[in-house]
């Protein structure tokens, strides 16, 4: 019905439109995440969002201001909108890097603190969809900021110097950024309970955040002064290495934001639930992306750029190589120490998900929840890794892998068999530490006061000790410790670097954590048998048809439970 | 004054809760399906329909400890559709923790707990979808009004277009919230927050509903529209309700059975009436009632005479009244009255003393605290 009917008055009319435009909305939000509709209607009446609102919006018109006023006649002659610009991405960034991730933090630990979680968490939403939820609101808080801004940076359009292709890459960057920041931040906040950890989480958060915001702004953005001038300058005359590197970082980027969600996702999971499963492939993922990239980098390069060209590259793989293997070995020890600490048993429920071919059973196994398979997923993340060095180190310094495998054992390797003995002396830590924390788990397991979080200290305990002892004998003069020799085997850093530089220990050093390494996993073997043995047994087809005949015959999940067990 | 002294309640077993053992052992525990399954006898000689015969709610052997402490230990009942089941025990008993657990907001250690076949270990999802809980208190969210709350939870629970409105409207309805509609919730009183919270258990249809001390903190008058409330729940939408509180007069009134729990292990469990016997079979008492009897004169004489009575047991003498436990039927109550009348015994007060719930919980009960 239109509003200029005249049978209609002009205030019903009014009414009649502003319902219909509501009722349009009522059924448009259906399509929305619950978590988002209930935040943006909080949000649109919240006194922490107008304020900020506000405040973004008067610091954007003071910039105008003053910098009308600075620039004087200069504003029509000179190329001032690179200076404008900074200034209005200086007030925009603050909310971007520091109010909307720390907001998102604070929201979900919130409903904790406020205790509406428990009834948001027995509702029928999943724990990702929560998380989805939360970071759509964050991400509609930022359209918003961004949308206040806007005009402004439309007005800067008109001054000389405003190149669009710069701007529009500094804000993607930004917002990619900040949206990472808001995902750090949810997963943050479900790590920490108690009201100490609450607050040393929000101070550490809070300097991490204000650390992004002072590195994209301080300097002067004309003049390359921080990450998003130094971007811009690199814009400009980038040839396709500058989008390739871009390329690489968003996916990295893409990888974390997808770990943190999984992680963030899984605390909120429900303990009978699979918390692992996707931590552990996305893990995985990561580390081959990494050395694929790192190989495909190898491989283009090798056979476009022979030459001077390769030589430098070559250089600059074996500088690189030994940190991103560290790097990466960090990444497998963490995510090994919390697979490999899990219960030993698998749940009802994720048993019922288990495949049901032998072979498929098998390929599951490790990145299914509980201990031992914890380990054989260590073991394989390991594997891979080490089998991606000697790949990457074969194609750089065009020897076979095999060659360079036997060169890693040897006390007296080339330079570039230092790479992967250094690959290898660092796998085998991580599988002692890894295999200690299974060893642990299956021994406690039947305990009710020791949880997966005690072991995971204890482990981390026995790392520290291990490193901090020959330290402290170092301190007290011992003169044993002044250079690197077996005693302080224990620390990884002084081994590895022993390793990398080739020194006099370094092939004994190699071959004793080697064999501790395999120690360790034959103490590990009843725990790999278990893990394979438990979903090798499990009949998931019939454990399904159980549970949905449970609901039409209760008390026949008793004749399953008894007889079988859910392995 | 006549009163009539409470007699059996009409429900039957199959409305009450099977019996547990206060101490059992784990062999126990395997061989606890006998007792429920003598239930289930009785149910089937009742002729029952097999709908009626499963029960909506039941705990097997759940445990619940906190490194040492024992919260919950060994606790075994089960609840029928239509069923309201108070869950009563002193402060730190476990019924929270209990409650929590049904809620799938905790974990047992060990044993589990079915909600309409459902385990609340393996199954929470589909569990959360037939169960509404009712926590003891509940956090609200700011900047939002009643209208919003409920739709939010509605959406959470997967309802969409129509359906979501149909919810919302028919809790606010239910609750009498309408007129509240667009009030702030953090604006509301502690009664009409509880209606709220009550109509957000419901706004799914849950089929068992979980009330952790739903009273608590609400003027009489908002207590006894709960009541009613949960009364309807039960008697006309058949939802199962397993309800706590301290308010034990309020239970007894809209309870079938009851649950007493003490230091994490079940004490007592049956109707409210078998409860009631539980505990003048522990004072070594055989009567069904204890009758009062006030005379103008002859109270030592009317003693007596009593005390030759069929039926009439520990007959004393107290602040002006004469008290005796009587044994046996309603009917047999009005002819000991015709009796005394026709003897000449100037009788001003005849009555019974009803043993409510709360002098079950107290004799029942030892008061002790973990």
């Amino acid at each position: 019905m239109s509003t200029a009917d005249p049978a209609i008055p002009a205030p019903a009319a009014e009414a009649l439109r502003e319902r219909a435009s509501s009722q349009w909305m009522d059924r448009a939000s259906d399509w929305f995440n619950p978590i988002l509709v209930k935040e943006v209607r909080q949000s649109l009446k919240s006194r922490q969002f107008v304020v900020t609102f506000m405040l973004l919006l008067v610091g954007a018109w003071l910039v105008s201001f003053l910098s009308i006023m600075w620039m004087g006649n200069a504003i029509e002659y000179g190329a001032v909108a690179p200076d404008v610009f900074w200034w209005y991405y200086f007030v925009l960034a603050f909310a971007m890097f520091v109010i909307v991730p720390f907001t998102a933090f604070r929201s979900l630990l919130a409903e904790r603190d406020e205790n509406t979680y428990d009834l948001l968490s027995i509702t029928t939403l999943a724990p990702r969809e929560i998380v989805r939820g939360k970071l759509l609101s964050s991400l509609v808080q930022l359209f918003i900021f961004y949308s206040a801004v806007a005009p402004f940076i439309a007005f800067t359009s008109m001054l000389k110097g405003f190149s669009w292709p710069e701007v529009i890459y500094v804000l993607v960057l930004s917002l990619l950024v900040s949206v990472l920041a808001c995902a750090g931040c949810l997963m943050a906040s479900t790590l920490v309970r108690s009201r100490t950890w609450q607050g040393l989480m929000s101070l550490a958060l809070l300097v991490g955040l204000f650390g992004i915001f002072l590195t994209f702004t301080v300097g002067d953005f004309a003049d390359g002064g921080g990450i998003a001038g130094a971007i811009v300058d690199l814009t400009l005359d980038q040839s396709g290495w500058f989008w390739c590197a871009n390329g690489v970082a968003v996916l990295v980027a893409g990888s974390y934001f997808v770990l943190f969600q999984q992680v963030t996702a899984a605390q909120l999971t429900f303990e009978a639930g699979n918390r692992s499963t996707g931590i552990r492939i996305t893990c995985f993922a990561q580390i081959w992306l990494v050395w694929c990239g790192v190989f495909g980098f190898l491989l283009y390069i090798s056979t476009a750029y022979p030459g001077e060209r390769w030589t430098d590259l070559y250089r600059l793989f074996r500088e690189l190589a030994p940190p991103l293997t560290a790097l990466s070995l960090v990444h497998v020890a963490a995510i090994g120490l919390f697979a490999s600490s899990e219960n030993e048993k698998l749940s009802h429920r994720v048993s019922r998900s288990v495949p049901t071919s032998g072979p498929f059973k098998v390929l599951a196994t490790p990145w299914l929840p509980g201990c031992g398979r914890g380990f054989a997923y260590t073991l394989l993340c390991l594997a891979s890794l080490f089998a991606l060095v000697v790949t990457c180190s074969a194609v750089a310094f065009g020897e076979s892998p095999l060659q360079l495998v036997v060169a890693g054992f040897d006390g007296t390797a080339s330079r570039e068999g230092r790479i992967v003995q250094f690959a290898l002396v660092g796998c085998s830590y991580v599988a002692i530490y890894s295999g200690l924390g299974c060893l642990l788990s299956r021994l406690f397991g039947g305990v009710n006061e020791v949880r997966s979080a005690h072991v995971r200290v204890v482990v981390l305990l026995s790392v520290l000790f291990a490193i901090i002892v020959p330290y402290m004998l170092r301190s007290f003069g011992l003169r044993a410790f002044d250079r690197y020799s077996l005693l302080i085997i224990t620390v990884p850093f002084d081994t590895m670097g022993h390793v990398l530089r080739g020194g006099d220990y370094a092939g004994v050093a190699t071959t004793m954590l080697l064999f501790a390494a395999s120690l360790v996993t034959a103490l590990n073997v009843p725990a790999l048998a278990a893990g394979f043995g438990e979903i090798l047994t499990t009949d998931a087809r019939r454990l399904r048809r159980i549970h949905d005949a449970r609901h039409a015959e209760p008390g026949a999940e008793d004749e399953i439970d008894v007889a079988d067990g859910p392995g | 004054m006549l009163v009539v002294p409470p007699v059996s309640q009409h429900h039957s077993v199959i409305r009450g809760i099977s019996m547990n053992p206060t101490e059992t052992t784990d062999e126990a525990r395997e061989t606890e399906p006998a007792e429920v399954a003598a239930t289930d006898e009785f149910v089937a000689a009742e002729g029952l329909l097999e709908e009626e015969r499963r029960p909506t709610l039941e705990l097997r052997g759940l445990c619940r400890y906190f490194g040492k402490l024992k919260a919950v230990h060994d606790v075994n009942f089960r609840a029928y559709p239509g069923q309201v089941l108070g869950f009563i025990g002193p402060n730190g008993a476990g019924k929270t923790t209990t409650m929590r657990i049904l809620a799938t907001l905790d974990t047992p250690t060990d044993g589990d707990a079915y909600v309409c076949g459902y385990s609340v270990v393996d199954d929470p999802d589909e569990v959360r979808r037939i169960l509404g809980f009712m926590p003891d208190s509940f956090g609200k969210y700011h900047n939002m009004n009643v209208v919003e709350y409920l739709d939010f939870y509605a959406r959470a629970y997967g309802f969409n277009g129509a359906r979501r409105r149909d919810a919302v409207e028919r809790v606010l309805v239910f609750t009498e919230l309408r007129k509240l509609a667009d009030k702030a919730i953090t604006t509301l009183s502690k009664g009409m927050s509880q209606r709220l919270c009550l109509g957000r258990t419901l706004i799914h249809d849950p089929q068992v509903m979980i009330l952790d001390e739903p009273a608590a903190g609400l003027d009489p008058r908002a207590r006894v529209e709960l009541r009613n409330l949960v009364r309807l729940l039960a008697t006309e939408m058949e939802k199962t309700v397993l309800i706590s509180s301290h308010i034990l007069t309020e239970l007894g009134a809209i309870c079938d059975s009851a649950a007493i729990i003490e230091a994490g292990q079940i004490l007592a469990s049956g109707t409210i009436e078998e409860i009631r016997q539980m505990q003048r079979t522990r004072k070594g008492r055989t009567s069904h009632a204890t009758l009062v009897v006030r005379v103008l004169d002859e109270l030592e004489s009317v003693a007596r005479w009593l005390a030759d009575q069929p039926h009439c047991s520990e007959v004393e003498v107290e602040d002006g009244v004469c008290r005796f436990g009587f044994s046996g039927e309603p009917r047999g109550q009005h002819e000991l009255l015709r009796r005394m009348l026709e003897l000449g015994f100037e009788v001003v007060e005849f009555s019974g003393h009803v043993e409510s719930l709360e002098d079950a919980f107290m004799s029942i009960t030892e008061g002790i605290t973990q």
